[in-house]
This record gives C-alpha cells, sequence and structure tokens, in this order.
C-alpha cells in the first residue's frame, strides 16, 4: 500500500558503496565489511503483543552521498508498532551497535523504569546486550517512538506508534496513512553541535543583507533601517533565528525519503482519509499543509479533540496531529515546509502511484516581530519596568519573586459553621499567575534576554503563519473530548523559564544547565500548575515524561490534553499535571540540541 | 515594522554580566520549596447550601461531614491511593490513619461508570445517599469528596482530629446499598 519511488539503479548504487567505508563519514563503524541498506519510506507493520526490534547502523544515501544511519530492523521511519489498549506488551530491544543505545515511548503512560531515558529510568542498553520492555497500555491513539541516547534520533531511530481503542471511537475513515516528518543531515550530528558552540547562527542563511538595508532605508528612512540594524546588534541576535539548524544541511523526509523520492500515499475517491502525522525531527517545526484540501483536525498528541476544520497547521518535534480529508482530485501535495522556510517535506497522496501535483512556492522568510522579542506590549499591569538597562541589568528583581503569597488558611471553613449567603473568595490559583518571576540564575552568563512582558494568548499561530490568508490551527482551536483527566483545581503553582544564550549556543531552565540542576520535586497525587515562561526568541516543544500535560486558557479554562506543549517565544503558557506516576522521570525541550546542551530537568515523583 | 529604541527598551532586558557564579541549587522558583508561589488550598468549599459558586447546580444540599475538616496540601503526611471499581468496590476499603494528621486520599475511578469518594460517618453517608437517589442528576462539591467520570482521578486532602471509625462511601444512587463502603480507622 505505501510505495516510494525510489529506483532499483539508486539502491544498487548504494549497495556497492558499501564495500569500502573508505569515504563514509567519520562516525561510521569501520568495522563493517557490507553494510545492509536501509529500508526507507514503508516501514513494516508489526503488531501483537510481543515484538523484536534490532538497532543497528544501515547504509542510507539521501542526497548522492552514501552515510550510515541507526535504524530498527534496517528500516526508516522504524516498523510502525500496532497494539490494543489495554495489552500488556513485550518488546525485545537487541543493540547491534557499538554505543549504547535507548527507546522512549514517546506520550506513553507506563511504570517509570520502562520509560526508556539512560541514567534515569535505566542504565541504557550496552553494545550486545537485549533489553526487555513490558507495559500495559491504557491510551489509545497516535503516538511514536525514539532513541533517547546520544544523537540517534538525528540519525534515523524513530518509528510510528499507533493504539487501537478498546472501545468504539468518535473518528470514522475509511483509510489512513501515517506521514512522519523528520530532518536528515550528512554531517555527524556532534560536529553540528560543535559548530553551533563556536557561531549560534552557523545554519543561517537569511540573515539580513546590504539589499533588506536599502529596502529599509525605502520604507523607515535612513535614521529607521539604522536602528533596526542597532537594535538586532545590541542583541548580538538575528531577526531570522527561528530556527538553530536549517535546510543548509538538512533535509527533510516524509516517512523516512527525501523530496525526489516522493512519498506516495494511495486512496480511492471519495474515502474519508486519516492521515497520522507525526514530527519526529531532531531540531525542525513543519508548517503543514496540503493545497486543495481542508483537514479536519481530530487528534493531538493521541488524544481526541473536538473536530476543527484548517487548512494548515504547524507542529515541533515530539508533537503528533490525525486530520481527516475527503479528498476528489487525482492527487494532492503533502507539503511541510520548515519554520525558517529553508527547506521543506514533499510526498504525494493519490489514486495510483507515479502521479504528483503541483508542488507550492514556499512562503517568505519573515523577520520576528514585536511580539515575539517582547510579547505582550500592554504594559498596563506591567507598570516599572520602563528604563531597564540593555547593557547589563543589574536591577534586583528578589522583591518580584516572592509576589505576595496569598496563602490564607481556610481550614476553618471547612467545620461547616453555619455561614448563610457566605460568598467564598476569589481562589487564588483559579487562573494562572501572571506575575513574571525571574530566577536568580537568570542573571548569569547562560541568559542572554528575558521578557518581562510575557503574552498569554494562545491564538497566535506564530511566526511565518500571521495573516497569510489561510485557516491556520492554533493552541486555542483545541479541545480534548471529554475534558480534563482530573476535575482538581490546581494545589500549587510553579513557574519554569525556558532561557538560553544563543551566542554561547547554553540552553537551560530557569538559567541552570541540566548539569548543575536538581530534580523537580512533585508530590504523588497532587494536581500541580506549571506556568512556562520562554526568555528566548525561539519557539520549544517541551515534552513531560511519564504525566500529561493539560494546557489550560490564561484565564484557567481547560484546553486540551497533550505530551508535547510548544512554547513560542516570549510566551507564557500553564497546564495542569497529576503527578500520579511515581518515580524519576525527565522534562526537556524536543529539539535535541536544546536538550543536549541543557535544556533538560528530572522530575521525582515521591 | 519599526521597533523604536524606546520601545525595545521596555520589554526586553539583555543580561551581559558573564561570569556569575552558578550555584548549584534550585532557581528562585519551581523548586517545591524555597520561594515557590505556592498557594496551598484550591478548592474551596461552600458551606451549609452546598450551593457552589463554580458550578450551576440547582441550590441543594451540602454533602460535608462533621468528621474532621478539609486539610492543606503543604501539611500532607501520608497519601492513600484508592482505586474505584464497577463491581462498586473501592480497593482498598480499610485503611489506617494516625489522628492529628494529614492524609492526601488519591483516588482513580478504575470503571466505565461515574463514581464518588466522600468522607463521612456512617450516619452521613446514608442520609446524603438517599438525597442521591430523589435527585440522582444533583450536582454536589464538597471538600470532603470527589466525583469521578470515567478514567478520570483526583483527590481529597483531609486533617482527622479525633480517633475512631469513619467512612468513605460512593454516592452514586444504588452504590452504597451494594458496599460501595470502606472504612477509615483514626488512632
Amino acid at each position: 500500500m505505501m510505495h516510494t519511488q525510489i529506483s532499483r539503479r539508486h539502491l544498487l548504487r548504494s549497495a556497492m558503496a558499501g564495500t569500502a567505508a573508505v569515504g563514509l563519514s567519520p562516525w561510521v563503524n569501520s568495522a563493517w565489511a557490507n553494510p545492509k541498506i536501509t529500508q526507507l519510506g514503508h516501514a513494516p507493520t508489526l503488531s501483537g503483543t510481543e515484538i523484536d526490534l534490532v538497532v543497528d547502523e544501515t547504509l542510507v544515501n539521501m542526497s548522492g552521498k552514501d552515510r550510515m544511519a541507526v535504524t530498527i530492523n534496517g528500516s526508516l521511519p522504524a516498523p510502525t508498532l500496532r497494539f490494543r489498549e489495554g495489552d500488556t506488551v513485550t518488546i525485545r530491544v537487541t543493540n547491534r551497535l557499538q554505543q549504547d543505545t535507548s527507546i522512549h515511548w514517546h506520550g506513553i503512560i507506563l511504570p517509570f523504569n520502562m520509560d526508556g531515558v539512560p541514567g534515569v529510568s535505566f542504565p541504557g542498553i550496552k553494545p550486545g546486550k537485549t533489553f526487555t520492555y513490558e507495559f500495559t497500555l491504557e491510551q489509545s491513539g497516535t503516538y511514536w517512538y525514539h532513541s533517547h541516547s546520544g544523537m540517534q534520533e538525528q540519525q534515523g531511530m524513530y518509528g510510528a506508534m499507533i493504539v487501537e481503542p478498546a472501545m468504539p471511537e468518535p473518528i470514522e475513515f475509511d483509510r489512513e496513512h501515517v506521514i512522519m516528518l523528520s530532518d536528515w543531515t550528512d554531517e555527524n550530528p556532534h560536529r553540528i553541535v560543535e559548530k553551533l558552540k563556536i557561531k549560534g547562527h552557523y545554519y543561517n542563511r537569511n540573515e539580513p543583507t546590504v539589499f533588506d538595508f536599502f529596502k529599509d532605508v525605502k520604507e523607515l528612512g535612513f535614521g529607521g533601517a539604522m536602528q533596526k540594524r542597532e537594535m538586532w546588534n545590541q542583541m548580538r541576535m538575528s531577526p531570522t533565528d527561528l530556527a538553530d539548524i536549517s535546510g543548509y544541511t538538512y533535509q527533510y523526509l516524509t516517512n523516512g525519503t527525501p523530496q525526489k523520492a516522493n512519498w506516495t500515499g494511495l486512496f480511492k475517491a471519495g474515502e474519508t482519509v486519516r492521515l497520522r502525522y507525526i514530527n519526529s525531527a531532531a531540531a525542525s517545526f513543519f508548517d503543514v499543509r496540503i493545497p486543495g484540501l481542508k483537514m479536519t483536525v481530530v487528534q493531538a498528541d493521541g488524544q481526541n479533540v473536538e473536530p476543527v476544520e484548517v487548512d494548515e497547521f504547524r507542529f515541533g518535534p515530539g508533537e503528533t496531529y490525525d486530520v481527516l480529508v475527503t479528498p476528489v482530485k487525482e492527487a494532492y501535495t503533502l507539503f511541510a515546509q520548515s519554520i525558517d522556510r529553508s527547506g521543506f517535506a514533499r510526498g504525494t497522496l493519490a489514486t495510483q502511484m507515479g502521479m504528483s501535483a503541483d508542488v507550492p512556492e514556499m512562503d517568505p522568510v519573515q523577520w520576528l516581530e514585536t511580539q515575539d522579542m517582547m510579547g505582550a506590549m500592554n504594559h498596563g499591569a506591567h507598570g516599572g519596568h520602563a528604563g531597564h538597562d540593555m547593557g547589563g541589568d543589574t536591577m534586583d528583581h528578589s522583591a518580584h519573586e516572592m509576589a505576595a503569597n496569598t496563602q490564607t488558611d481556610h481550614s476553618a471553613h471547612g467545620a461547616h459553621d453555619a455561614h448563610a449567603g457566605h460568598t467564598m473568595a476569589e481562589n487564588p490559583l483559579a487562573k494562572p499567575s501572571q506575575q513574571v518571576r525571574h530566577s536568580k540564575h537568570e542573571y548569569g552568563a547562560s541568559v542572554d534576554m528575558r521578557v518581562d512582558t510575557p503574552r498569554t494568548n494562545l491564538d497566535d499561530p506564530g511566526i511565518g503563519l500571521r495573516n497569510n490568508g489561510r485557516r491556520v490551527l492554533t493552541y486555542a482551536d483545541l479541545r480534548t473530548l471529554g475534558g480534563p483527566l482530573d476535575p482538581r483545581k490546581p494545589e500549587r503553582e510553579i513557574e519554569l523559564h525556558l532561557t538560553g544564550n544563543m551566542h554561547r549556543y547554553v540552553w537551560s531552565i530557569d538559567g541552570v544547565e541540566y548539569g548543575k540542576s536538581e530534580p523537580i520535586p512533585f508530590q504523588f497525587g497532587e494536581r500541580i500548575r506549571v506556568i512556562l515562561h520562554n526568555d528566548t526568541m525561539m519557539t520549544h516543544p517541551m515534552h513531560l515524561h511519564g504525566m500529561w500535560s493539560e494546557l489550560e486558557s490564561p484565564d484557567g479554562e481547560f484546553l486540551v490534553r497533550k505530551h508535547t506543549i510548544s512554547v513560542q517565544p516570549a510566551q507564557r503558557v500553564s497546564f495542569l499535571v497529576t503527578a500520579d506516576a511515581l518515580g524519576r522521570w525527565v522534562w526537556h525541550c524536543h529539539i535535541m540540541y536544546h536538550m543536549d546542551t541543557g535544556m533538560f530537568r528530572e522530575v521525582v515523583v515521591s | 515594522m519599526n521597533i523604536t529604541r524606546r520601545h525595545f527598551l521596555i520589554g526586553l532586558s539583555i543580561a551581559a554580566i558573564p561570569g556569575l557564579s552558578m550555584a548549584q541549587n534550585h532557581g528562585d522558583h519551581g523548586s517545591g520549596h524555597n520561594g515557590v508561589h505556592n498557594s496551598g488550598h484550591a478548592n474551596h468549599s461552600n458551606q451549609d447550601m452546598g450551593h457552589d459558586a463554580h458550578s450551576n447546580h440547582t441550590p441543594g444540599m451540602s454533602h460535608g461531614t462533621k468528621v474532621g475538616r478539609e486539610g492543606r496540601p503543604q501539611d500532607v503526611k501520608q497519601t492513600i491511593q484508592i482505586n474505584m471499581h464497577d463491581q462498586n468496590k473501592f480497593m482498598p476499603n480499610r485503611v489506617e490513619v494516625k489522628a492529628g494528621e494529614t492524609v492526601r486520599f488519591f483516588v482513580r475511578n478504575m470503571g466505565q461508570n461515574k463514581h464518588e469518594f466522600v468522607i463521612g460517618s456512617q450516619q452521613e453517608l446514608h442520609k446524603h445517599a438517599q438525597m442521591m437517589k430523589q435527585d440522582p442528576n444533583m450536582a454536589h462539591k464538597d471538600p470532603n469528596m470527589i466525583s469521578l467520570k470515567p478514567r478520570q482521578r483526583g483527590g481529597v486532602v483531609w486533617h482527622f482530629d479525633k480517633p475512631g471509625t469513619y467512612y468513605f462511601g460512593c454516592l452514586q444512587p444504588g452504590h452504597l446499598d451494594e458496599g460501595m463502603i470502606g472504612t477509615i480507622e483514626v488512632k
């Protein structure tokens, strides 16, 4: 059913190159005499309750150069696992690499020692060893799995996991396809990190040029154009820093295949097709659309939502959306451009193989706007910030940090004295706090900016998608069917700031990199509100392992249950978590390079 | 897009003090102790009329209790897990608590029907169950109880001041009669 157009000749060419390890990238295991060829573009489906997975290095050729990928069962993407809700599954993972490996089941609720994070959930899987995962599926929907070791996720180690619901579900469709989008580089990912450390903008090929300057002079006058440059120079940033790593090194893949392969999913006219979109990229946000087709979003991160019809959606690494489409023409392009417009992934939905539709032009690159840097420009409630000194802010914010703690002891009310007509005071935790509290560690070298007036609205599709004439999905559109998993209001609130220094390429939480941080404690059984406040100019897809994140509106209303929440630049969002899973978990940005350089924390539920 | 410098200064501050020592301890927020803005106490009950300002049910009755009082999350000394099942039973159905301690009951609905966990004396529970039979759709919400839809989880934080035998029950019509009740031994 799923075919790709990789010719046999192309495969043979790759195969011949495998006889010599010379010319392969430095991270290739030189012990290979005859490396196996990776099967691209049609992941086999494995189902049942006993699964065997083998992790190995296999050969790929995405762009004319032979490279080694890290794959599972020789396939990229890895096999699609199909399970049933309620089943207990046993998955044996054998490591044939020369390095440790691991598999994390992204978004799956399971015991912490099955979560697959080396050093936290378990020691990892040593070369030559087999680790047996066993867990019971207490959820259904579209999920995925990937390595949590080294840079293996960037090198091809990811696959889809679909859990069929035990009860009939409200989504009706005639046919389905997994659409797994990812990024591939011929470079050694470790080298990418080194380059970024030397120059954070290394892969940004959209930096303003002299032509932009003359255009600005025309629009803003000479003074204005100079001022605009001046501002960015002062911040030591670039207005086009939308993604760290771009199409300059990346190829964007649809189900493991580059553009030219034109991965094709088939349908019959009149069918309703369910597309399970999974962003399994290491570092890329995609803006997804199918020109000529409306998409009805029915599931977000594996959880059913009230259907919402859109032309386009953006999603970050780790997020998934299931959409229904009803195609009538013979062929449509599955188009997914990277957020920085440096390239796109492409596939086709067609009635037969070998067809294609027009591929749209990419949208123009947009510069970050005011709201991306400063958030809300409504200063009504945030007096007293004028006069922040750009040259080094030594203001002591300690006064803000312990904002009035409005804790009052209401225990007396529990005793049921008759208070006829008594109205309760407003619950101090009914709405997420708007009071910005920067940690004292945010005033160090790891942080190059702080946002004091964040925006809290969730109806902004984000930079590059604003007012583009298309109906673009936002978090404000999403409503999980059945409401929250826990009816309680939060019992306490914590605030975490997403921080970084672009220039040094370090990322952190509250200004503290993982290596210097302590775990965040959750008390078993508590209902907790987490506020994520983004003090950077990049969007971060934050993934909490082991527990659901229930996103709320700025007014504290439940919206949508997710496992990965993307926080836009200068944005402040909040969600509720029920600490219902004992053990050690992690919380991190799902941009692999941000996680790797420090935007990662351990969470302990005890 | 024309951002004036002044505008720009308002919203943003750039840190440029390299070499600040990064202490090994936690940030001032997010650590659960030092400096977390932590307003414990989120569920306000309403008193004798059971009229909850946040829900739109007809002013009904309170299903509160005189057994102990609502506790504060930060005082919790012990967490007890209780699962509710469609066979109309609690697992476990007997728990022990120390007098003077605040306990969190962390309750999960494992079934396909709605269930409730309500703390009270045997008499109070039976009285409230009768009321529910007369008006099965009566919304009720008090700090000593939590109503859970299928697959939901939640909790009650309670302080027991006096030793004695107390109860928790499900007030959904018929459930208590079928034995959906458990005991709390306060010692």
